[in-house]
């Protein structure tokens, strides 16, 4: 008896040493332990067992069928974590290739910059209107207070749109590229009634013969406030508030009274050059300053033109050139650079 | 905080909709939370009026009764215990199917007999505690009324959120009050009697002693004896269960009724229960222990504040009394609290026992000590009226009085503040509804005693705040013409931006060019004389004649920077310029807004794991698809042959609706060939100022996700070349709407086993139905029914 098992369990066991997946164990399972098993029959035969004999026959059997049991687990156990060891090294990897990546192209510089502005007046409350490049004498100047034969109005820098058998030539207001976009101050005023509070980012035109610092055509951005109450450091505050979130809280600034037809006082609005701190250098022209723009409060000839009462409203305006700024902010040392369309110099903007 | 209607009208004379009262509320910063029928109105919907006109006994039970009741429409049988049951008696009943409160009420058969409804009593009604039988009502009711409104329970209950800061809000004459000053109508509160009207109530030394008096204020206490507890009046009840207050007996209704109406709790003892028969207000000894009236039992520490008799505490202040000195109905003599505690105190003990009462409720919100006198006097009179009592003492512990600081205003700061132009007069009347009193005035400056009710109101901008919540708060800048509207183009701003990440985001480079070109530039791509894009708008003083117009197209500078990049070594590109284009339309100039980009090279960069692929129209029209599906432009791409510039059979419009906005294509390669471009060059062109034009802002709304899973199917077949995908597509979608959730191509395949003219097209289905997981023969079906509809329409062959 005891060596019919014994002989059961070695034979087990070798079946076992080459069993090498589930399917294997599963066969070995019915050999030995099902219906048609060796220890089924054995089952079987405890009829033909003297009574007496007969628990002490049944629990071998059971014992024997648990050993069967446990041995075939835990070979089973064996080959799983087998089959995992041999997972985990198949995917061995060099994880220093790279990775599949979606391609990403760049945002233009200009784009950047138009974007971080956008953000900065939205929070201060502005609206963001648009407007034409193709403007007239009147928006471009007599509006602004700068009637012909005013030293200010330069015929050589603007550009104009020549006149065509199905346009006439209008003498008194020709169409032109707007040079400036104060243009969108009495586009707005014309439209609107305070309370106003607006930029307006544009492409304006000059006729400057193009080099590192001027092209033909480049980018502004108009502000605009007119409201009851408006008054000179609204203006002071809402620039340094713009000039700390664009270049940092602890920006250094200073206005300078200038002269512009369209608003009085005007002023010019300088930061603390960024690379010098005021030592002097190649972008600041050794002054330590370098001007972001133009500013001041809205001359009441303005108002009277585009219909707004003096008396009750006050305002002011400021325009900042973007292509300047942008310069300044990445560094780019000529303007030119920012319409080749290289992709090696667009890439580096992602 | 619940007020009905009903109740309300007892202090303002108003007869207002539900929806104009809501709204007064509303106006006055009172949040309506929910409206609703009075509960006891609700429940008794359903019971009418009825006679009974037959009444015999009840063959097999002696004490019932059959009768047959006449309930205005119809006669019915009803079978009744009630001892009053007789022919004649008018009562109340409710037919079967209905509801009385929680009791369904069912035709049913009584020991053999069948009862069709019931016969109530008072009780059954809700009414009191009358169950000795049916109601009897007087012989002229109307039979067939509804008894709600034979006894006028119907009523709106109003359940309101009061801010913090308006404990006077916590009570019906506080919103009447309210009401009165919003809608400038008069109120009728009717005058309380002083104290001393009562000729044999009694000041007395010996009834109330305030060790504490930083933490009680006030405690005014009064006996009053000879008190019958009993049941309350039904229009007390009413009142009360309107606002879903239970009634218990008349003394404590009429603490409730007290509390509800001027917003200051009261409490009451048997003042045979107080050992020592008065009341000393002081801490706790640490150790002390309550049974309140919730059964629960608090153990005290030395911080509380309690209602003692000269040996124990007999409630916790201000928060809940205790079980021994509560009414009961062996109750005769009583001694009316009517006191006011420190709010921080009780907000304390109240979280720290995790008490929360109407009682704590209130007073942990800042109560006036001034009210004490005027709750206690309305309580003596209902005593007096409802319970026979007679009061006899009385002892007022208020060792200094409250006194409310006068509030300066401005006149000049509350119109700039609200923008408002009010005269001195009108800001004067407005803050005189709120019962506040002018001290003392100069031109500029007016000064306010403020009512007890109004400790809120300490400083000049609690009185502005009055004065617009009265003015109105809409009403302000009405009569200006200055409408702040924005000027930003936001529809402009936002696809702006979305079009340039979706492209930044896919590999495209962004370009900016010059407003200026020189005219030859259409003239290269062989656009002809009439289209748009040789209006140029030329200049009148050029820097040079490369710049000599505006430009009309971004196409020619995009070539251009291709070219210089390609010079550069370059072979994938992928660029795009989104900007103005400029050109002269009826003697006018025009700028419209184009996104034009070209692809040239290989699709996507080299990479160890993935093929290399070369761009071609699929590469192109996919990035149009994708950015326009973004955009929720619903487009067709229609195949064309029309553009000077892009290779025959390789151009397709995108049309929306009548109008093309835009196209896709491949440059000819003999234009290429001028521009020595020797790879090809894919393009899309497309009017933004078009798209912004017919956008419409995405009106996304859930539609309900199927539940059942979602299950795959091919078809494959073979057919002409010369019949479109997107005729089979169409074909194919339209053979069911319902399980068809999306139609794939997922395979093309020509040549080999393939007739010449032919392709073999595999789609791949995906397919789910809402009403349960699909069967292998709802699909079979469908697929069957599929490759019928395309048989039928087109030759084909399955595969
Ligand atoms: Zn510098």
């Amino acid at each position: 008896m005891n060596r019919e098992f014994d002989d059961l369990l070695h034979e087990l066991k070798q079946s076992l040493k080459i069993a090498e997946n589930d399917y294997d164990l599963n066969n070995i399972r019915s050999q030995f332990l099902g219906k048609k098993s060796r220890i089924s029959k054995m089952m079987k035969q405890i009829g033909s067992i003297e009574p007496a004999k007969r628990p002490l026959f049944g629990k071998k059997i059971n014992e024997i069928k648990q050993q069967i049991d446990s041995l075939i687990v835990s070979r089973a156990d064996e080959i799983e974590q087998h089959q995992y060891e041999e997972t985990l090294a198949k995917e061995q990897v060099d994880l220093t290739m790279p990775g599949v990546q979606p391609p990403v192209g760049s945002l233009h510089p200009l784009t950047l910059m138009r974007r971080e502005l956008e953000d900065i007046f939205i929070s201060l409350g502005f609206d963001v209107v648009e407007g034409y490049d193709i403007e007239d004498e009147y928006h471009n100047f007599d509006a602004l207070n700068t009637p012909e034969n005013h030293p200010a109005r330069n015929e050589m820098d603007t550009f104009y749109i020549k006149a065509s058998n199905t346009r006439p030539k209008q003498s008194n207001n020709r169409l032109l590229l707007r040079s400036q976009t104060s243009t969108m101050q009495v586009r707005t005023m014309e439209n609107n009634q305070p309370p106003i509070k607006m930029v307006s980012i544009g492409r304006c035109y000059r006729n400057d013969k193009p080099d590192k610092s001027h092209s033909p055509f480049f980018h502004q951005m108009e502000g605009l406030t007119v409201d009851e109450g408006i008054n000179f450091l609204d203006l002071r505050d809402i620039l340094i508030k713009f000039a700390r979130l664009m270049f940092g809280e602890s920006i250094q600034w200073r206005f300078r009274p200038h002269y512009f037809p369209f608003t009085e006082p005007s002023a010019e609005f300088d930061i603390r050059c960024f690379k010098c701190y005021g030592e002097g250098c190649s972008i600041c022209k050794q002054s330590g300053w370098i001007e972001i723009g133009g500013a001041g409060m809205v001359d009441t000839n303005v108002f009277d033109i585009v219909g707004i009462d003096s008396e009750k409203y006050t305002g002011y305006a400021f325009g900042l050139g973007i292509d300047r700024i942008t310069m300044l902010k990445y560094r780019i040392p000529d303007i030119r650079l920012l319409f080749e369309n290289d992709l090696r110099f667009l890439e580096q903007f992602r | 905080m619940k007020f009905s209607v009903k109740w309300l009208r007892d202090y303002i004379n108003i007869d207002l909709s539900v929806e104009e009262l809501s709204d007064a509320l509303t106006f006055s910063g009172i949040e309506v939370e929910n409206v609703e029928i009075s509960p006891l109105a609700k429940e008794l919907e359903s019971v009418v009026i009825a006679r009974v006109v037959e009444c015999k006994p009840h063959p097999r039970k002696d004490s019932l009764y059959i009768c047959m009741v006449d309930e205005g429409t119809e006669v019915r049988q009803v079978v009744c215990g009630a001892p009053n049951t007789r022919i004649g008696i008018k009562t109340a009943y409710i037919p079967s199917g209905k509801h009385l409160c929680d009791l369904h009420v069912k035709k049913a058969e009584i020991k053999g007999v069948l009862s069709d409804g019931m016969l109530c009593s008072e009780q059954e009604l809700g009414l009191s505690n009358d169950h000795k039988g049916i109601i009897e009502l007087p012989g002229d009711t109307c039979v067939g009324g509804k008894i709600v409104d034979y006894f006028e329970l119907d009523d709106v209950t109003f359940d309101v959120e009061i801010t913090p800061n308006r404990p006077d809000l916590l009570a019906i004459r506080g919103i009447a009050r309210d009401i009165s000053a919003n809608l400038n109508i008069d109120t009728n509160f009717k005058e309380v009697k002083e104290l001393d009207f009562y000729p044999d109530l009694t000041p007395s030394e010996h009834l109330v002693e305030n060790l504490a008096d930083r933490l009680c204020p006030r405690y005014l206490g009064t006996v009053i004896n000879n008190v019958v507890i009993k049941e309350s009046p039904l229009w007390l009840k009413k009142r009360l269960q309107a606002i879903g207050v239970k009634p218990v007996n008349n003394v404590v209704d009429i603490s409730n009724f007290v509390m509800m109406e001027y917003g200051h709790p009261l409490h009451a003892f048997d003042i045979d229960k107080l050992s020592g028969r008065k009341i000393i207000v002081r801490k706790a000894h640490k150790g002390e222990k309550i049974e309140a009236l919730d059964h629960r039992t608090y153990s005290l520490s030395d911080q509380e504040l309690v209602i003692a008799d000269s040996e124990k505490p007999v409630a916790i202040a201000g928060i809940i009394g205790g079980v021994d000195s509560s009414i009961t109905e062996s109750t005769t003599s009583i001694l009316l609290e009517t006191a006011n505690f420190d709010y921080a105190s009780i907000r304390k003990t109240s979280k720290k026992f995790k008490i929360f009462t109407d009682s704590s409720y209130r007073f942990e919100r800042n109560l006036s000590s001034d009210t004490v006198p005027f709750i206690a006097s309305k309580a003596i009179e209902m005593i007096i009226d409802l319970c026979q009592g007679k009061p006899i003492s009385y002892q007022d512990s208020y060792p200094s009085r409250e006194i409310l600081s006068d509030v300066g205003l401005r006149i000049s700061r509350t119109n700039q503040l609200l923008a408002t132009n009010l005269t001195k007069e009108e800001i004067i009347a407005y803050l005189e509804r709120l019962q506040l009193k002018v001290i003392d005035s100069t031109d500029e400056r007016i000064k306010f005693s403020i009512p007890h009710f109004r400790k809120d109101l300490t400083r000049e901008i609690d009185l502005i705040e009055e004065v617009i919540r009265l003015y109105g708060y809409n009403r302000v800048g009405q009569d200006s013409k200055v409408v702040t509207k924005s000027l930003t183009d936001k529809k402009r701003f936002k696809i702006t931006r979305q079009i340039t990440d979706f492209l930044f985001y896919n590999g495209f480079s962004e370009a900016i060019n010059s407003s200026f070109t020189d005219k030859n530039s259409t003239e290269t791509l062989k656009i002809t004389e009439e289209d748009y894009r040789n209006s140029f708008i030329d200049i009148e003083n050029p820097i040079g004649v490369d710049s000599s117009v505006m430009r009309t197209s971004l196409l020619p500078g995009l070539l251009k920077n291709v070219m210089l990049n390609i010079s550069n070594g370059r072979e994938d590109i992928k660029m795009f310029e989104i900007g103005k284009i400029y050109y002269d339309c009826h003697d006018k100039p025009e700028e419209k807004v184009f996104l034009t980009g070209v692809i040239v090279g290989n699709n996507n960069p080299k990479h160890w794991q993935i093929n290399v692929h070369n761009s071609d129209i699929f590469s192109v029209k996919g990035i149009v698809q994708s950015l326009l599906d973004c955009l929720n432009k619903r487009v067709t791409y229609i195949a064309t042959e029309n553009s000077s510039y892009l290779q025959k059979g390789q151009e397709i419009k995108i049309i929306s609706g009548e109008k093309i906005i835009g196209e896709i294509g491949k440059l000819d390669p003999l234009i290429a060939k001028k521009f020595d471009l020797q790879q090809p060059l894919y393009l899309f062109d497309i009017n933004v100022d078009l798209i912004l034009e017919l956008y419409r802002e995405k009106d996304l709304v859930y539609t309900e996700v199927v539940r059942y899973p979602e299950v795959e199917r091919d078809i494959s077949f073979i057919v002409s070349k010369k019949i479109s995908h997107s005729n089979l597509l169409d074909t194919i979608k339209s053979v069911d709407t319902d399980y068809i959730k999306e139609v794939r191509l997922i395979d093309q395949f020509k040549g080999k086993n393939i007739p010449e003219d032919c392709r073999s097209l595999t789609y791949r289905l995906k397919l789910s139905s809402s009403a349960g997981t699909l069967t292998d023969n709802d699909i079979q079906q469908l697929m069957n029914n599929i490759f019928a509809k395309l048989s039928a329409e087109y030759t084909i062959n399955k595969r």
